[in-house]
């Protein structure tokens, strides 16, 4: 590992501020805990009910029994809920020091004055929000997870824990006991949103454990794309990001979520991840690892109505003691729907990366269309694995997989570096090329962080 | 300007050259003839730098020994390759390659690609994937031009090429040489001569210089092939 490029991606992105906490929950947990996080959040009722019963659960469940090690995890002394505090309504508002790490990671103060909606969360809370008159008008909600529990109960208490109830796995439980802050979005009938929605999550807490809650709700013929940026400061305690986000594309919907994964090497990155999509609906999930210590993250659809399409492409680029474990699941239970996931792990070091795929095809979803195309390229010491597990129950299913792993081609390396490249360069020009398919698919300004994201990968090798 | 002496080059565990020793002057056309397996690409990699190779002897470029020096660094002194299969690179079209790696204007690139024939609708596409072999070597070509090296080596520059493809490398061999370079031509065959003459040629037999002289040797070579030096 080059130190020297691990030093700079800490100046840039993993740098440490002020530690500032107004209110804060520190493990073990209890349900006195929960109740005291609930009522300080102003909670209705139905909410604590709602978080002590996946606190129960948390307590029933274990830790997945597949994947990489979690041991690590310090459910004693994380710190559940951190406060950091007052939400600001002008960006000038904002707490000086937030605002200077929102600043060094190049959300710049132009832009926030600008950017048409935006919401940046700094441990438990989301600290600044802004939604342009535009989204108004077209009568979009765009708003914290917290608010719209108080401002739109009835449309949050329809689908809210329906998509990922808290029994689906221990994550999802804890999650539900102690969530906080995450994104909330519903978009009208026909609405088609002409600009992506921005969501920048930032750990800054030693010991943190960030638990948001993201509900997307996009109605009939609606149209959206959402982006979300994380990031975290490098401490040698590990902290724990465990989100809970949930989609719904209601008949003829687009919902495009993007994810640029940026922590830094000591978060626990555990976050599950589903989407329901009904008749005609196309759900994508475009989801880029490019941090974390241990990361397990399965984006799924599930394919409800006939014409429900399912997307998911993911990179993951895994580094010294890094272990990224993505993938997706797609599960058919309506007929002529179609799913496809399309993966690109890359190892370095002695990181590993781990594609797991599910792909589920029910008895009666006649006519269903998948693919799975999964390439990895590995170094010399780092390990990938490929696990599809495909299940098809219904004969007129039509599949197409694919299975590539490799080591960086020396050949093509040296064809670039014959031409000027120094092999830095020309190793992240061959990944940029491999993820090429992913970069399309992000807005013009996050493909070039991608960019600097794989420069920084490449640089400590 | 170029010398090569005693080199040896190891490719996992195998000798693959045996002792090479040659040299190329300014303004030169020096022709490397040998049949399949006697070690052609090989010397043309080591000559570029692949750190697949461990080698020995002895590299001069303009008196400097550069045998330790990695690919990038050979490049920057000057030294170009054309490679015999030039790779496909998935996700990078030639457009942004072309301008990543070459300082020379967008004009200069599109007014050079017109005249060696490069379609237009390639600058889109990702690199060489799926050119024809007449693209990709168009595209060495272009390079080797605008990257202005001292030193231009052509491994296989003939092979997969249709006439007016050859046509273009004849005049890409006469500008090199007006031009004062260094230029090695690595091949096969004889064809790629008939219309521009080595000054030099060598004769490369299982790794090590069988035979050496003038223009002759490629008449001897059409009538009697290797045999004659193995």
């Amino acid at each position: 590992m080059d130190l020297a490029f691990l030093q700079e991606r800490e100046k840039k992105y993993w740098f440490k501020a002020k530690q500032r906490s107004a209110f804060k929950i520190t493990g073990p947990l209890t349900a006195k805990k929960v109740m005291q996080i609930s009522k300080f959040k102003g909670d209705p009722e139905w909410m604590t009910t709602f978080r002590l019963r996946g606190f129960e659960f948390f307590n029933k469940i274990d830790v997945p029994k597949f994947g990489p090690d979690l041991s690590g995890i310090n459910f004693e002394d994380i710190i559940y809920y951190s406060k950091p505090g007052e939400r600001a309504k002008e960006w000038d508002e904002v707490p000086k020091d937030i605002k200077n790490t929102f600043e060094k990671l190049g959300i710049k103060d132009s832009e926030m004055k600008m950017l048409s909606g935006v919401e940046l969360q700094y441990d438990s809370e989301v600290i600044f929000e802004k939604a342009k008159l535009g989204l108004k008008k077209l009568g979009v909600i765009y708003m914290s997870m917290d608010e719209a529990v108080k401002k739109h109960p009835d449309l949050v208490k329809k689908y809210f824990g329906k998509i990922i109830p808290s029994t689906d796995n221990k994550f999802a439980a804890l999650n539900t006991a102690v969530w906080s802050g995450g994104t909330f979005i519903y978009v009208p009938k026909g609405v088609k949103v002409p600009f992506p929605l921005h969501t920048y999550f930032r750990i800054n807490l030693e010991g943190f454990g960030q638990f948001e809650r993201t509900l997307i709700i996009v109605d009939e013929g609606a149209e959206v794309t959402y982006v979300e940026g994380c990031t975290a400061p490098l401490y040698s305690k590990s902290a724990l990001h465990s989100a809970v986000v949930e989609l719904v594309a209601l008949p003829g919907s687009h919902l495009k979520y993007i994810t640029l994964q940026n922590w830094s090497n000591n978060v626990y990155n555990l976050v599950t991840k589903r989407g329901f999509a009904y008749k005609g609906a196309f759900v994508q999930w475009v989801d880029g690892n490019f941090g974390s210590k241990v990361t397990m993250k399965y984006p799924s659809v599930y394919l409800l109505e006939p014409g429900a399409r399912g997307e998911v492409i993911s990179v993951a680029i895994s580094s010294d003691g890094q272990n990224i474990d993505s993938g997706a699941r797609m599960i058919h239970k309506a007929p002529h729907t179609s799913s496809s996931m399309v993966s690109k792990t890359i190892s370095l070091g002695d990181g590993v990366s781990t594609f797991r795929g599910t792909l589920r095809i029910y008895k009666n979803a006649k006519y269903s269309k998948a693919t799975t195309e999964c390439d990895s390229i590995l170094s010399d010491q780092s390990k990938a694995n490929a696990i599809p597990k495909i299940e098809v129950m219904d004969e007129t299913a039509s599949l197409n997989h694919e299975a590539r792993m490799g080591n960086i081609d020396r050949d093509k390396l040296l064809y670039l570096m014959s031409r000027g490249m120094d092999e830095k360069t020309a190793m992240s020009m061959l990944i940029f090329g491999f993820v090429k398919d992913f970069a399309k698919e992000l807005p013009m300004e996050y493909a070039l962080e991608l960019q600097r994201l794989i420069d920084f990968d490449m640089g400590g090798h | 300007m170029f010398k090569v002496e005693n080199l040896v080059a190891i490719a996992d565990g195998n000798h693959i050259l045996n002792g090479i020793n040659l040299q190329v002057n300014e303004g030169e056309i020096v022709a490397v003839m040998g049949p399949n397996g006697s070690g052609k690409s090989t010397l043309a990699k080591s000559i570029m730098g692949d750190s697949r190779l461990s080698l020995r002897g002895s590299l001069k470029f303009d008196n400097e020994e550069i045998l330790t020096l990695s690919a990038d660094e050979r490049a920057k002194k000057g030294i170009f390759l054309s490679f015999q299969a030039p790779p496909e690179i998935e996700g990078i079209n030639l457009e942004y390659f072309l301008s990543t790696s070459i300082d020379a204007s967008w004009d200069e690139v599109l007014k050079l690609s017109k005249k060696l024939g490069i379609k237009e609708e390639l600058f889109k596409k990702d690199l060489n994937v799926g050119f024809s072999g007449g693209e990709r070597k168009k595209i060495e070509m272009l390079q080797a031009i605008l990257r202005n090296p001292k030193l231009v080596i052509l491994d296989e520059i003939d092979s997969g090429l249709d006439i007016d493809s050859i046509k273009v490398v004849d005049s890409f061999m006469k500008k090199m040489k007006e031009q004062k370079k260094g230029v090695m031509i690595i091949t096969h065959y004889t064809r790629i001569f008939e219309k521009v003459k080595p000054d030099k040629v060598y004769v490369l037999v299982d790794g090590k210089i069988a035979g050496s002289g003038g223009p002759e040797i490629l008449s001897k070579l059409d009538q009697f092939g290797f045999k004659e030096w193995k």
